[in-house]
């Protein structure tokens, strides 16, 4: 007995199938496969192709000539110096293994793999807009919190709210929380919570990937803690720091991919210019809240009258002289 | 010279000695680490700082010198110890003062300095031993005091 609130489908039998269209079904199901597997490979071709440019722009200027001090710290009393370099070079460092173990994953060969990230990394110095700004940003803050003191590492707690993988790396570095790390005895803590609250705990870049879809001037935003006092140092990157339009112009050629190449040659423009600005500009010009250093006004008045004392003295004693030379 | 003039002369040397002593002393603790300036009084060795414990020394030199010379102040050997400590003074306010000349000549960029740049470079902090110099120079009053004696 049939149900009749159940709608029924007649599966075909053999026989049923052996009919004049036959030969075309068989094609549309290899069509089909052919559509899925390629649909499959294009997309696990785009992912990657996200995070490679998420990590590096290809294409891009190196940066000019510019002068960044380093961040001075200690680990268990042992003097660190951090340059802008450094995280540079940890950031590629990590890029390239994630991307390696992509590939491994895609079934590539070593020296598939190898060609590919010569490719990709070729020139790459990991120096992009976010390592820069998240180190100038905790260059600042330890600054401001701890002046002419050196921090310990295990003091340093910082709050980022930029989920990517150049401003989380180079934050892990310093805090000495990532992998492979050189020197790491102690390390400080990194804490990931979004403009929105939420918090990230898995800071790998595939998990990260997952956040860095619409990120605004707010994700701009780190917080600098020394823990053994409590104090706290908010920067927050100002508004005219990046063009108009970046953020869109970003999701639009790194998220959607739905960008013309003019907008990618634009969007390179605009990247370039924001991770010179992190390199090159003060931090008055970056970053809310800093003022500018007042230049100092030359002490004319007191300048002349040094001048006019000394002038006076000279004449004075010109005829002292010139009255015991005479007297004599 | 008068008894009053001797007085007053060993009142005067003695204040300046100790004035001089605390300074060179205070040099002499600034120079252990970066130096410091107070003020309109610099002792931050920022043009040399290799002359900074040197200077601190000579202030010190000074200091004593005057402080030895206030007994006796007439007798001439005395006087000659404050004559060595003013010319002290001089010799190294002299380098300060023609340090300063020389640097406000030629201008940053270009070959002559502007003349608000030139008073510029006149302005405070000076060294301790140019807010000495003029102090200093009441030794030559004896000096000449000395001459008319002999």
């Amino acid at each position: 007995m049939k149900n009749p609130n159940i709608k029924y489908y007649q599966i075909p039998n053999k026989s049923q199938c052996q009919n004049p269209k036959k030969d075309s079904t068989k094609t549309k199901g290899k069509g089909i496969k052919a559509i899925t597997i390629v649909t499959l490979v294009v997309l696990m071709a785009l992912s990657t192709a996200v995070i490679s440019v998420d990590a590096h722009m290809p294409g891009a200027k190196a940066p000019p000539a510019f002068e960044l001090s380093p961040i001075v710290i200690t680990d268990n009393g042992v003097e660190i110096e951090i340059t802008v370099e450094d995280v540079g070079n940890y950031h590629n460092e990590r890029m390239t293994e994630f991307k390696r173990n992509t590939l491994k994953k895609q079934n590539k060969t070593d020296a598939e793999i190898d060609r590919i990230i010569e490719e990709e990394f070729a020139g790459a110095t990991g120096i992009c807009p976010c390592s820069s700004c998240a180190f100038r940003a905790a260059l600042l803050g330890i600054s401001e919190l701890w002046g002419d003191e050196i921090p310990e590492r295990a003091d340093i707690k910082i709050i980022s709210r930029r989920p990517t993988p150049g401003a989380t790396q180079c934050l892990r570095y310093i805090t000495g929380t990532g992998p492979k790390v050189p020197d790491v005895t102690s390390r400080g803590e990194l804490q990931m919570i979004l403009p929105n609250g939420t918090e990230i705990t898995d800071l790998s870049v595939k998990n990260l990937k997952k956040y860095m879809v619409d990120m605004g001037l707010s994700n701009w935003n780190f917080v600098i803690i020394r823990k053994s006092t409590g104090d706290v140092f908010e920067v927050q990157v100002k508004e005219g720091v990046h063009p108009e339009g970046f953020s869109e112009l970003r999701k639009k050629v790194k998220v959607e991919q739905t960008a013309t190449p003019e907008e990618i040659d634009e969007f390179r423009v605009q990247w370039e210019a924001v991770r010179d600005a992190f390199l090159t500009q003060p931090d008055w010009e970056l970053f809310e809240g800093v003022e500018e250093p007042e230049e100092e006004e030359p002490d004319v008045v007191g300048g002349a009258m040094f001048f006019s004392i000394l002038v006076i003295g000279v004449i004075l004693l010109l005829g002292l002289v010139y009255s015991r030379k005479k007297a004599i | 010279m008068n008894e009053g003039e001797e007085k007053f002369g060993q009142i005067y040397f003695a204040v300046l000695g100790a004035v001089a002593l605390a300074f060179g002393v205070a040099e002499l603790i600034a120079s252990a680490g970066e130096g410091f300036t107070w003020g309109i009084l610099d002792s931050s060795g920022g043009a040399d700082p290799m002359f900074l414990p040197w200077r601190a020394i000579i202030l010190i030199s000074v200091g004593f010198f005057y402080l030895s010379s206030a007994k006796d102040f007439a007798e001439v050997h005395q006087l000659a110890k404050a004559v060595m400590g003013s010319i002290m003074i001089w010799i190294v306010a002299g380098m300060a003062i023609w340090s300063r000349i020389a640097s406000s000549i030629p201008g940053e960029e270009t070959w002559f300095n502007s003349l608000e740049g030139f008073l510029a470079s006149y302005a405070p902090p000076y060294c301790p031993e140019m807010f000495l110099l003029p102090f200093s120079l009441v030794i030559v009053y004896y000096i000449l005091k000395e001459g008319e004696t002999e």
